[in-house]
C-alpha cells in the first residue's frame, strides 16, 4: 500500500513537471492592450495675469505666465474616470476646479477673466484619433467668447486650414510638415492675428489658441 | 547571402514572437544571419513598444540570442530587459528591426486603443531616431480567429493599417501581405502564436522583404 502511494505521488510529481515544461514551451496569456485607460489634462491661462495651479491631492504646482507658450502647461496623464481636483490661484483669489476624463480624452482647462479681476474656468474636450508619424496635427482652439466662428488661414496661397471653430471648442486636422505662417480671424469681424509656427515636424501635434484681451485679438501656439 | 545585408549589424527587438525557441528568434535570426548580417535578437513576451525604452520585467519571460551564440531564455526577475539605448551602445546596429503589434492591438477591447498605441510606438521611434540607426517595423501577421488571446482578422487588419501610419521613421513591413488569413497554422486555443512551420514561413518572408527593401540601399551608401 505504502509503495502504491509512493508511486502515485511520484507519478503526480512527474506529471506536474511535464505540465510545467509544456507551460513554458509557449507564451502564457497576457494583456494585448492597456492595463488601464488614461485621460490627459492641461491648463491654459487666457487671462492678463500670471496664474498658479495647485493640485489638491499633492503639493504639485504649475505656474502659467501671461506670455505666449508660457500660458499653457503640458498634458498630464490621469486615470480616466477618476476625479482630478485642483485650485486655481490668481490675484490672491482661489477657485477650485474638478474634472473627470473619459477614456483617452484630452481636456484643456482654460482659465478666463470673469470681471473685476476674477477668473473662471472653461473646459475644451477632444478625443483625437488622427495620430500620424508622417504628418503634423494642427488644432485651432477658440478661447474668445465673442468670436462665434474662428478661422485659420495660411500657407503660400493663404488657404483655409480650419474654420467654423465655435467658442471654447477645438478643430484639428493633419497637415504636411511644412514651414507654416498662418493668421487667425473671426468670421464677420475685421482684422486677424498672425501666428508663425515655423517648420512643422512630422509626428508632432500643435495647438493654436485664439484669445482676445483688452479688445486685442491675439494668438499663440504650443506643441502638445 | 545578400550583398546588401552582408556585413551589416542588425538588432532585432520584439514581443512574444521572439521569446521562445523556434519562434522568430530562431527563424528570422537564422535567415538574417544566412544573408550575411551580424544579428542580435531580444524578445520580451507580452510587452508594448514603449517598454523597450526602460528596464522592465516582462509578464511572461524574455529571450535573447547574440549572433551565432545559443538561444537564452529567462523568466521572472532574471528576464528583465535592457533598454534600447543600452542595446544600441552594446551592438552599434546599422539596422533595427522591431517586431511588435499583437501586444498592443487590444484584441479583447471594444475598440483599437489608438491613443495608448501612439504613445507606446512614439516612445520607441523617438529612441530609434536618437540612435541614428535605420529601422524597419514588422507588423502583426494574420494568425487565426478565436483562441485565448481573442485575435480576430478585423482588428489585426486595423492594427496593421494604424501602425503603417505611426511607425515612421521606421519603414513599415506589412506581414498581412505575406499570407492569407489563417494560412499559417497557430497553436491550439491560441490564434496568435504560430506553429514551427508558421514561424519558418513568417521569418523567411520578413527576411525577404528586408533584403529587398530600399532601406538597405540607403545604409550601403
Amino acid at each position: 500500500m505504502r509503495n502504491s502511494i509512493r508511486h502515485l505521488v511520484g507519478w503526480l510529481l512527474l506529471s506536474m513537471g511535464a505540465a510545467s515544461v509544456l507551460a513554458h514551451a509557449e507564451p502564457q496569456l497576457y494583456e494585448t492592450g492597456p492595463s488601464e485607460e488614461s485621460s490627459y489634462v492641461r491648463f491654459v491661462n487666457a487671462t492678463e495675469q500670471d496664474i498658479a495651479v495647485i493640485s489638491t491631492q499633492g503639493s504639485a504646482k504649475v505656474e502659467l505666465t501671461a506670455q505666449a507658450e508660457g500660458r499653457a502647461s503640458r498634458f498630464f496623464p490621469v486615470k480616466s474616470g477618476s476625479k482630478l481636483s485642483a485650485t486655481i490661484q490668481s490675484n490672491n483669489r482661489k477657485i477650485p476646479v474638478d474634472v473627470v476624463g473619459s477614456p483617452w480624452e484630452y481636456i484643456t482647462i482654460v482659465i478666463v477673466p470673469s470681471g473685476h479681476g476674477r477668473v473662471k474656468t472653461k473646459l475644451v474636450r477632444e478625443i483625437p484619433s488622427d495620430f500620424n508619424a508622417m504628418r503634423a496635427s494642427l488644432a485651432l482652439f477658440n478661447l474668445d467668447a465673442q468670436c462665434s466662428a474662428a478661422v485659420m488661414q495660411g500657407g503660400a496661397k493663404n488657404v483655409t486650414i480650419l474654420d467654423k471653430v465655435q467658442p471654447f471648442s477645438v478643430q484639428r486636422r493633419l497637415v504636411n510638415p511644412v514651414k507654416l505662417s498662418a493668421s487667425v480671424a473671426c468670421t464677420g469681424h475685421s482684422g486677424s492675428a498672425a501666428v508663425d509656427l515655423s517648420q512643422l515636424q512630422a509626428g508632432e501635434r500643435y495647438s493654436v489658441f485664439l484669445l482676445t484681451l483688452k479688445n486685442t485679438r491675439q494668438t499663440f501656439f504650443v506643441r502638445d | 547571402m545578400s550583398l546588401l545585408l552582408a556585413g551589416l549589424t542588425v538588432l532585432v527587438i520584439g514581443d512574444s514572437h521572439l521569446a521562445t525557441k523556434d519562434y522568430l528568434i530562431t527563424t528570422l535570426h537564422d535567415e538574417l544571419m544566412r544573408n550575411g548580417a551580424k544579428v542580435y535578437s531580444y524578445g520580451a513576451c507580452g510587452t508594448p513598444s514603449g517598454a523597450w525604452m526602460k528596464t522592465m520585467q516582462p509578464p511572461c519571460g524574455s529571450a535573447f540570442r547574440l549572433d551565432d551564440g545559443p538561444l537564452r531564455i529567462r523568466a521572472g526577475a532574471a528576464g528583465s530587459t535592457k533598454p534600447l539605448p543600452e542595446l544600441v551602445n552594446l551592438h552599434h546596429p546599422d539596422l533595427i528591426v522591431v517586431v511588435n503589434g499583437d501586444t498592443m492591438a487590444g484584441y479583447k477591447n471594444a475598440s483599437l486603443p489608438k491613443t495608448w498605441i501612439w504613445h507606446e510606438v512614439s516612445a520607441l521611434t523617438k529612441g530609434i531616431k536618437a540612435s541614428g540607426a535605420s529601422c524597419v517595423w514588422v507588423g502583426p501577421a494574420w494568425g487565426n480567429e478565436g483562441g485565448k488571446n481573442g485575435k480576430n482578422f478585423a482588428r489585426v487588419e486595423a492594427m496593421s493599417e494604424y501602425l503603417s501610419d505611426i511607425v515612421s521613421p521606421c519603414i513599415y513591413i506589412n506581414s498581412l501581405a505575406m499570407s492569407k488569413p489563417g494560412e499559417w497554422g497557430t497553436l491550439a486555443d491560441d490564434g496568435q502564436h504560430f506553429t514551427k512551420a508558421g514561424y519558418q514561413a513568417w521569418g523567411s518572408a520578413i527576411s525577404r522583404v528586408i533584403v529587398s527593401s530600399d532601406i538597405l540601399q540607403k545604409i550601403k551608401r
